[in-house]
């Protein structure tokens, strides 16, 4: 599938402006083509022989011995394979990218025969050639259209993108460093490889410290590029080797995109951490580069992150390991790994001692076997005299001479590309859903975050509004008040007969100051239980959200934000903010509001406000007394009360009981023994009371649920503060996969 | 660089401080373990704590004349050749295929009640060798010495590396075995050297193989080596280069292990090392921090905490407003003036009063007024409930000083730990400090009757001067005494009439006035009496617990000194 989309591209985008595209890749292409179309390996490989540049096949024919000597030599088994086990393994792959395929399992078997007669045909091969290509524009491909493809992953891109993962949750950090991999194995591998898929294979030296790297990429390269040393890790920013007509394949805007990159004058030149080093050699074949990586395993974690990322731009691993390391739990565990990802993989065994050779290989190669990875092509490097930073050319001639052919052969360059390219799209499959479901679990847990928000608000609600109701208010200074006003005659002192029907509106007399006591006293209690209750509710909230996740680490980000309050714009932000939002009505009242601990507590505007709210129910209650004829008629016919003691006696009425006064018993006795009953009875009608009870509670009800919904607001804010998830990114995620899937 | 060991083993050996660290570690694990929690002692550390403590008690009663001393590293480092080199024999395979040992080994010099300690360590018994016959053979010096060849930590066998962990914890000294290629593996330096940081008695640190490498390699080696351990801070560690197959360094290597054995400290300094490292993770937990705005504190921190200076009276007096203590003795003040109206009130002007004035208010007035005051403070609900909330959360917030991790929140629950129990509390203090039924002074009852005798008076007056009217001014009848007819006797009617009116008015003014400076001076003695009971309450139910938390805290304070090795007791 992945060639298609190399042939596609080839085909499609004759000479787009951005690509630069060599002729020989295009050639190549068709020549890849052409192997199922004219079904018969020596064809394709005069194929491959007449777009390759003539001096070649000589050096190809030689290697080829040379690979299969090294290996007999090397006392393993695969003498007979050499050069056609790499091409084993995409036939299978091979049917993604055409079905007409039959015939390529075949080619793997013969291949190694073929190469030796490919070579020998090589200049009868021209005429032939244009017979191939003809057959091959008439085959009917079932291509997958690169640019689909592209297309495909750049919709994939933004959504992964722009995922939300704002909440810590357990899974969240590994969603997170999954993102960037996916992100990079998108940007560094998938697009550029499909943009060009003419550049040469990558092949990344993977491996422990101290394995050789270095050194077996000198070897490769037949010069010193890249620093050898008794110091680990030796090498800390990667060194790329490539033939100069190779180099601009990775120049800055194609290649790694994002990585700042030197170009290496002269020899071996230690870049600085974080840079790639460019050095371009004739030593290298064409058509192949070789990327040496900083270690793996080594205690610098940097490197192991750069690393990564070079792993997921290259084509073919070449993974090298020690006699002493084989049996490292790392070294598996990276094995493993390029075995999930599906890339195409190579290993090397290197400073093997040569007297334990053949007992080390067979050992190593039950390993293998026993890992799922018997058919991945080894090399066995024998301990040696290194000089210059280099194996001596005999010893690195295999890996040397299969990197060539890897590079000039097509059918393994894009068994290669096949399957590195499959495997890592194959992976998307799990990855992709794997990604939205934790953007579903995102949502839910900004979901919880809230809800917990809302549950403890709605709690306090319910509790304000039970205290205000069942008499829990009446009690210390409100209940002394009461009975001091009311026992001590004051209350009716405020009484006055109406003299005669004319007697109209009694004066305006002055409220007695048991009165006026009685009145601070209700409201400070008031402003009280919504204190308590705003305190009990954000304590509950952020008790809650500690013992999530998520909930801590946005507790603690906003400690992080409110420890560094020095800045007087960070302050002023916060406040002003929180103003913006009706919070405070005093900007500068809220500097405490920034430390963490406070979030835990009422707002500190939030005392001003009850009590302001509390006043406002007060002169509502007295508005309805007067508005309303409160009392009874036979009284009001005989007495007129003045509006603000009736309307506190109402008030008392009210709170002493949730129904009338004279109704049902309420809890605790003994408030309600403190309203004189027949009082309140005698002069409020017991269905009116009740009516306008009710009236005046959902009233208060209302204040101060605005109250605490406006407290609950700081929490939200916070929460969005995190950002605001888009309900539908996980779907998007999804349909973005799946059409990637349908693209491939 | 070739290591010529020197004494670097410090003498901190003394068992008797040692046991009095662990103590105090076994001290911080009993006060951490009460206070766990996302914010408190983590598990891990407390499990760990324990476990060294468990660890370090096995150890110090197993056998304090032996020195267990492992040979640690990757696999291919050469330990198992050395195990042989320095055991003269080959014990322990050899081999070219990875990984080659798998179970630990042990060579004991001196075998005499050696037994259970290598039980403990769980050296399998078909792996325990004896160079017991060797002792004679200059090897002496060596006698005590448990040697163990520790499996690969690194290989794909993920138990064996579980078993190092393990026996490199049960270790007195740690020979960690590098090589060349493997010096600077993530594996070792991460798991292993790393969290001994500081400890470098404890870890000894061989280069192996140095037979690969050319002199001025060995020495590049070394020093790429030793400034890694400087960066984990490792820096005194020693670094020996040998080389199993030359046989180079091995003298070194085996002077190095006669040191150790010969001081017979090894074991103490690993578990005082093994303390340092849980003490300081202790650390975080009971650091305050110097310069820390306190009136209690000492910059130093070494100082009692406690809650700020006037917390308890602070909340005596937000207890007081919660309960409406002023309000209470403004209405006792109230009911006792008009309880003592109805004694020294003249009843004259009641009179007049009612004649002029419709006044509803006496239908309720007096007992019902005493019984709902009784009512309302003897009861469980004698204080708004939303008050002394807010008074907590203002001690909670205000009055704790700011403490490391778990302190400021078990110290914050303690303040409200009894919270419950607050609003009964005061009702039953109020109640107990009311006046236990309304007492009517006697001098009130004196003043009612001389109120009478004056009211009398009056009324004698009025009828000597209405009989003086009719009988001495109109001469209705005869025969009527001189006394009811002398019309001369009309101004002294009149005078004991308005005599008595006057003087039960300026009785009731009088006295009025007085009722009302005892009522007043009452009530203020029951506010006093009442906030003094509420103080005692704040202090009970609030202050006391927050106190013992911080006493608490002063404790594993105390022990974390000890256990840091800093102050032993004297």
């Amino acid at each position: 599938m992945t060639e298609g989309m190399d042939a596609a591209a080839a085909q499609s985008l004759p000479g787009g402006p951005g690509w630069p595209r060599p002729a020989a890749a295009d050639q190549s292409f068709r020549g890849a083509q052409a192997v199922p179309g004219h079904g018969g390996p020596p064809a394709s490989f005069a194929e491959v022989a007449m777009t390759a540049p003539v001096p070649a096949g000589p050096q190809g024919l030689a290697t080829v011995e040379g690979a299969s000597d090294a290996s007999q030599a090397s006392g393993a088994s695969q003498a007979g394979v050499p050069a056609g086990q790499p091409t084993g393994q995409p036939a299978g792959a091979g049917s993604i990218w055409t079905r007409s395929a039959a015939t390529e399992p075949g080619d793997s078997g013969a291949a190694g025969v073929g190469e030796t007669a490919g070579v020998a045909e090589t200049a009868g091969a021209a005429g032939t050639a244009g017979t191939v290509r003809a057959a091959a524009d008439d085959e009917p491909f079932a291509r997958v259209d690169a640019r689909k493809l592209e297309a495909a992953l750049l919709g994939l891109r933004h959504p992964i993108r722009t995922v939300p993962l704002l909440f810590e949750s357990p899974g969240v950090a590994d969603a997170r460093a999954e993102r960037v991999k996916l992100l990079s194995q998108i940007d560094d591998y998938l697009l550029p490889r499909l943009r060009q898929s003419g550049a040469p294979i990558l092949v990344a030296l993977v491996g422990s410290t101290g394995a050789g790297k270095s050194t077996l990429m000198n070897s490769v390269v037949a010069r010193q590029v890249s620093a050898t040393g008794i110091r680990r890790p030796t090498t800390n920013s990667p060194v790329l080797a490539c033939h100069p007509d190779d180099m601009r394949w990775f120049a800055e805007n194609v290649f790694l995109p994002t990585l700042p990159r030197v170009r290496q004058q002269g020899l071996a030149m230690p870049g600085r951490d974080g840079l790639l080093v460019l050095a371009a050699s004739e030593g290298m074949p064409k058509g192949v580069a070789v990327l040496d990586t900083p270690d793996i395993d080594s205690v610098v974690q940097a490197h192991r992150d750069f690393a990564d990322q070079f792993l997921d731009a290259s084509d073919l691993w070449l993974f090298v390991t020690t006699a002493r390391r084989y049996a490292d739990a790392a070294v598996w565990e990276m094995l493993q790994s390029a075995r999930d990802r599906g890339a195409a993989l190579a290993i090397a065994l290197s400073r093997v001692p040569p007297p334990a050779a053949a007992e080390l290989s067979a050992h190593f190669d039950a390993m293998l076997e026993a890992n799922g990875l018997s058919d991945v092509r080894r090399f066995i490097i024998p301990e040696t005299v290194i000089t210059d930073a280099q194996l001596p050319a005999e010893v690195a001639a295999p890996i040397r001479e299969w990197l060539a052919d890897t590079a000039r052969r097509d059918d393994r360059r894009v068994a290669v590309l096949t399957q590195t390219m499959s495997g890592v799209l194959d992976t998307f499959r799990t990855r992709v859903p794997a990604l939205a479901d934790e953007v579903t679990a995102q949502l839910a847990l900004r979901h919880q975050l809230r809800e917990t928000v809302e549950a403890a608000f709605t709690a306090g609600l319910a509790e304000f509004e039970q205290a205000t109701g069942d008499g829990s208010l009446l009690r210390g200074e409100v209940l002394a008040r009461w009975q001091d006003f009311a026992g001590a005659g004051d209350l009716l002192r405020t009484l006055a007969a109406r003299r005669g029907r004319g007697g109209g509106r009694q004066r305006k007399q002055q409220l007695p100051a048991r009165a006026i006591a009685l009145k601070g006293a209700l409201q400070a209690s008031m402003v009280a239980l919504v204190m308590a209750t705003a305190d009990r509710a954000a304590e509950l909230v952020v008790a809650g959200w500690q013992r999530q996740p998520a909930g801590s680490g946005l507790l603690a980000e906003r400690g992080a934000a409110g420890g560094s309050h020095d800045g007087p714009t960070e302050s002023d932000f916060v406040a002003s903010a929180l103003a913006d939002l009706g919070l405070v009505s005093d900007p500068g009242a809220n500097a405490a509001d920034s430390d963490p601990a406070a979030l835990a507590r009422a707002t500190a505007g939030l005392a001003t406000a009850a009590a302001a709210a509390v006043s406002e129910w007060q002169h509502h209650v007295r508005r309805l007394v007067r508005a309303e004829n409160v009392t009874k008629r036979s009284i009001a016919r005989v007495v007129s009360f003045d509006d603000e003691a009736l309307a506190l006696v109402l008030t008392i009425g009210v709170i002493s009981s949730g129904a009338a006064p004279g109704g049902t018993a309420v809890q605790g006795g003994t408030a309600v023994e403190a309203v004189p009953r027949q009082m309140l009875e005698s002069l409020f009608g017991a269905g009116l009371l009740r009516d306008i009870g009710a009236r005046i509670r959902l009233d208060l009800r209302e204040r101060a649920g605005r109250l605490l919904t406006a407290e609950a607001e700081r929490f939200f804010a916070l929460i969005d503060s995190a950002g605001l998830p888009d309900d539908s990114a996980a779907s998007e995620l999804l349909q973005a996969g799946e059409a990637l899937e349908r693209a491939r | 660089m070739t290591g010529v060991p020197t004494t670097q083993i410090p003498d901190s050996g003394d068992l008797t401080g040692l046991s009095a660290r662990l103590a105090a570690l076994a001290r911080l694990v009993q006060i951490g373990a009460a206070r766990t929690g996302p914010d408190g002692f983590g598990e891990d550390l407390l499990t760990a704590a324990s476990d060294a403590l468990t660890r370090a008690g096995q150890r110090l009663m197993l056998s304090s004349r032996h020195t267990v001393v492992s040979l640690a590293g990757g696999t291919g480092s050469g330990k198992s050749s050395l195990f042989n080199q320095l055991a003269g024999a080959d014990f322990s395979t050899v081999g070219v295929t990875r990984p080659v040992t798998r179970q630990v080994h042990a060579c004991v010099w001196g075998v005499s009640g050696s037994g259970p300690l290598l039980e403990w360590l769980g050296v399998p018994r078909r792996h325990r060798y004896a160079r017991a016959s060797a002792l004679g053979s200059g090897e002496q010096l060596m006698n005590g010495l448990v040697l163990l060849d520790l499996p690969d930590h690194d290989s794909v066998m993920g138990h064996a590396t579980d078993l190092v962990g393990q026996l490199v914890g049960l270790s007195d000294l740690i020979v960690w075995v590098l090589d060349p290629q493997k010096y600077a593996d993530a594996a070792v330096h991460r798991r292993f050297l790393v969290p001994l940081a500081g400890h470098s008695e404890v870890v000894a640190v061989v280069l192996n193989q140095a037979d690969l490498l050319s002199a001025g390699q060995v020495e590049d080696c070394v020093h790429d080596l030793r400034r890694l351990l400087d960066s984990e801070g490792l820096g005194d560690v020693q670094i020996l280069v040998t080389s199993a197959k030359s046989g180079a360094g091995i003298e070194e290597l085996r002077k190095l292990l006669i040191e150790t054995v010969t001081a017979r400290t090894a074991a103490a300094v690993r578990i005082s090392a093994d303390v340092d490292n849980l003490v300081a993770r202790f650390e975080a937990h009971g650091a305050i921090e110097p310069g820390f705005p306190s009136d209690s504190l000492e910059p130093g921190g070494a100082g009692a905490i406690q809650l700020r200076t006037g917390t308890a009276a602070g909340l005596a007096a937000d207890f007081a407003a919660a309960a409406g203590v002023f309000a209470i003795g403004d209405a006792l003040r109230s009911a006792r003036e008009l309880r003592a109206r109805d004694y020294v009130g003249w009843p004259v002007s009641w009179v007049a009063e009612r004649l002029t004035s419709s006044d509803p208010a006496r239908k309720i007035r007096l007992g019902k007024l005493w019984d709902q005051l009784r009512g309302v403070t003897a009861g469980p609900s004698g204080a708004q409930p939303a008050a002394i909330d807010n008074a907590l959360t203002r001690v909670a917030d205000e009055s704790v000083p700011p403490l490391p991790p778990p302190w400021s929140r078990t110290v914050r629950a303690a303040v409200r730990s009894r919270a419950a129990d607050i609003p009964a509390a005061i009702g039953e203090q109020i109640g107990a400090a009311l006046p236990a039924r309304a007492v009517v002074d006697r001098w009130w009852r004196l003043v009612g009757v001389a109120q009478g005798l004056l009211l009398g008076c009056v009324l004698v007056g009025i009828a000597w001067l209405a009989s003086l009217i009719v009988f001495g001014a109109a001469h209705v009848g005869s025969g009527v005494p001189r006394l009811f007819s002398d019309a001369w006797l009309l101004p002294w009617a009149a005078a004991m009439g308005i005599a008595g009116l006057a003087g039960g008015w300026l009785t009731a003014r009088v006295c009025t006035r007085a009722v009302r400076r005892a009522a007043a001076r009452e009530a203020e003695a029951l506010t006093e009496d009442i906030v003094r009971r509420l103080a005692e309450v704040a202090g009970d139910l609030v202050i006391a617990p927050a106190e013992s938390e911080l006493e608490e805290l002063e404790r594993f304070r105390t022990a974390l000194r000890i256990a840091a090795g800093a102050a032993l007791p004297a």
